[in-house]
């Protein structure tokens, strides 16, 4: 079992509160995706959860028990963090030859399996790798680890559209295979939606709200019509976010439409359709923004 | 067994290192050899291994709490196991360098050299002692202070350019400094050994302090 709770995390740098009462239960064999602006200090917070910075406030517990005094517990979880830093001399087979002996459950054959499909050799050094390279390789040291716990940060940042799609293709096959808690940061979360099984938003080290992928279904969609048409039916109903172009109305509206609704609007030749995760973050953000929350 | 594995991220990351110095003493043993006729070659071969042994441990130590705890703190964050690896590595380290010392001390012996000529005649069990106790403090006292000047970068440049400054502008006078008390303190061992002895000690026991009470506290950004 490996079940993460952060319990009112609280992290202050330089006087400035940067993570703010965080609170929630990572529960096992889930993948958590966690989305924010650039100045959602993501990475702060992955840092703190995984006890790389210590909460000025709050605790982390790890089956119960506080991760930062069981130095044991270490084991289960392996963090890449946006930069990881591995010792310039290093060969790509020794390092995995070393990160064996650091998780206990390394998959050697699978690394070697993801850097052949990615063409990396075993025989470069680290730091004769490009930097997309680099990046993917982290990715895939953060999947071979097998660790119980998993957390990357911004996975494969520099590297292409197809890399990003294969590297997520085999992330959620590997997950399949191998279940386990992975946490993740991401600015590509239409990307992977399809394996996501829950979605955090963050904003300024506070998050905003939580959901999972099946209530983001539910909760949101488009609705998209002639301007006069469509604004003249969603009176009473939350709207998040609209868009307009060229007489086009398309408003994001937070409600699970019943069938009676859904036949009203196909009366009026109003479409419905999914909204994009990163849409309904975009248009949440607006509204804190516009209300002025923090 | 955490010790061990973090040991094993020593050898690896370390290993070229030690491969070139233990290098560079072969070429001052022979260099030493070939020029055997001349005075006071035996002299500068051991201050050579001396000072680079010294120069080799303190530049160890600041690598172990800059490139070699980011490495490890990006594979694994477990604070204590590095503390308590990068302590045994001190010891290892300076075993190494004792083994190797005593090793071309002994083959130093052999080279028929003019005796009068050189100043480490009197090398015994004090000074043996005495230099691996230096060795183990340059390397804890390079941690601890590559610790502390963690968050002050600028300071740490000003501070090894400021040294590298002092040591252009003195230049001769520097190296004879050296010399000097490095032949003193070899001499001086079997007198001063308590003193000596006591002195190492406290530095090395308080940097461990140091790295004791800021490692396991530490934020890793």
């Amino acid at each position: 079992m490996s079940v993460l709770v952060c319990e009112n995390l609280t992290k202050t740098l330089r006087h400035n509160e940067v993570i703010r009462n965080f609170q929630y239960n990572f529960l096992e064999n889930q993948i958590y995706a966690i989305v924010g602006k650039s100045d959602s200090l993501k990475s702060e917070l992955l840092d703190v959860i995984t006890t790389k910075t210590k909460p000025n406030e709050g605790a982390i517990f790890l089956d119960g028990k506080l991760l930062y005094n069981h130095p044991s517990h270490f084991d289960r979880i392996c963090y890449i963090s946006k930069n990881p830093f591995y010792f310039k001399g290093l060969r790509i087979s020794k390092l995995f030859h070393m990160l064996s002996s650091f998780y206990p459950k390394w998959d050697n054959g699978y690394a070697y399996e993801l850097i052949s499909h990615f063409n990396i050799s075993s025989k470069v050094k680290y730091y004769q790798l490009s930097t997309s390279k680099q990046t993917i390789l982290h990715g895939i040291v953060g999947l071979a680890s097998r660790a119980n716990i998993t957390v990357f940060d911004n996975p494969l940042q520099y590297a292409d559209v197809k890399d990003r799609y294969d590297f997520f293709h085999f992330l959620y096959d590997h997950h399949q295979r191998y279940p386990r808690t992975l946490i993740l940061t991401t600015d590509y979360i239409d990307e992977i939606d399809h394996i996501v099984d829950q979605v955090l938003f963050l904003d300024k080290g506070k998050l905003f709200d939580a959901f999972t992928i099946d209530e983001i279904k539910d909760s949101f969609c488009y609705l998209s019509g002639k301007t006069e048409v469509l604004k003249s039916l969603i009176s009473g109903i939350k709207v998040i976010g609209y868009e307009e172009r060229e007489k086009v109305l398309t408003v994001c509206i937070r409600k699970k439409l019943k069938k009676d609704d859904i036949r009203k609007f196909q009366k009026y030749l109003i479409k419905i359709s999914e909204v994009p995760i990163q849409k309904i973050f975009i248009y949440l953000i607006q509204l804190r923004e516009k209300k002025g929350l923090q | 067994m955490a010790t061990i594995r973090v040991l094993r991220l020593h050898f690896e990351a370390y290993r070229l290192y030690y491969g070139i110095f233990f290098l560079f003493t072969l070429i001052v043993f022979f260099v030493a050899t070939l020029f055997k006729p001349f005075e006071d070659t035996k002299t500068y071969a051991y201050l050579t291994l001396i000072f680079a042994s010294a120069v080799f441990s303190f530049s160890i130590g600041l690598t172990e709490y800059s490139s070699l705890f980011k490495t490890h703190n990006s594979i694994l964050i477990n604070r204590k196991s590095f503390l308590r690896a990068s302590l045994w590595m001190g010891l290892f380290h300076s075993l190494f360098l004792i083994v190797l010392f005593v090793g071309y001390a002994i083959g130093f012996h052999f080279l028929p050299m003019d005796p009068t000529s050189y100043a480490f005649q009197d090398l015994g069990l004090a000074a043996t002692i005495l230099y691996f106790l230096t060795l183990l403090t340059l390397y804890y006292l390079a941690c601890a202070l590559r610790l502390f000047l963690n968050h002050a970068k600028q300071f740490y440049r000003v501070f090894l350019l400021a040294g590298l400054g002092a040591f252009i502008w003195f230049g001769k006078e520097a190296i004879l400094f050296v010399q000097y008390y490095t032949i003193r303190a070899f001499s001086t061992a079997n007198d001063l050994f308590i003193p000596y002895l006591f002195l190492l000690i406290g530095i090395q026991l308080l940097s461990v302090i140091t790295l004791r009470l800021r490692v396991p506290k530490m934020d890793l950004i």
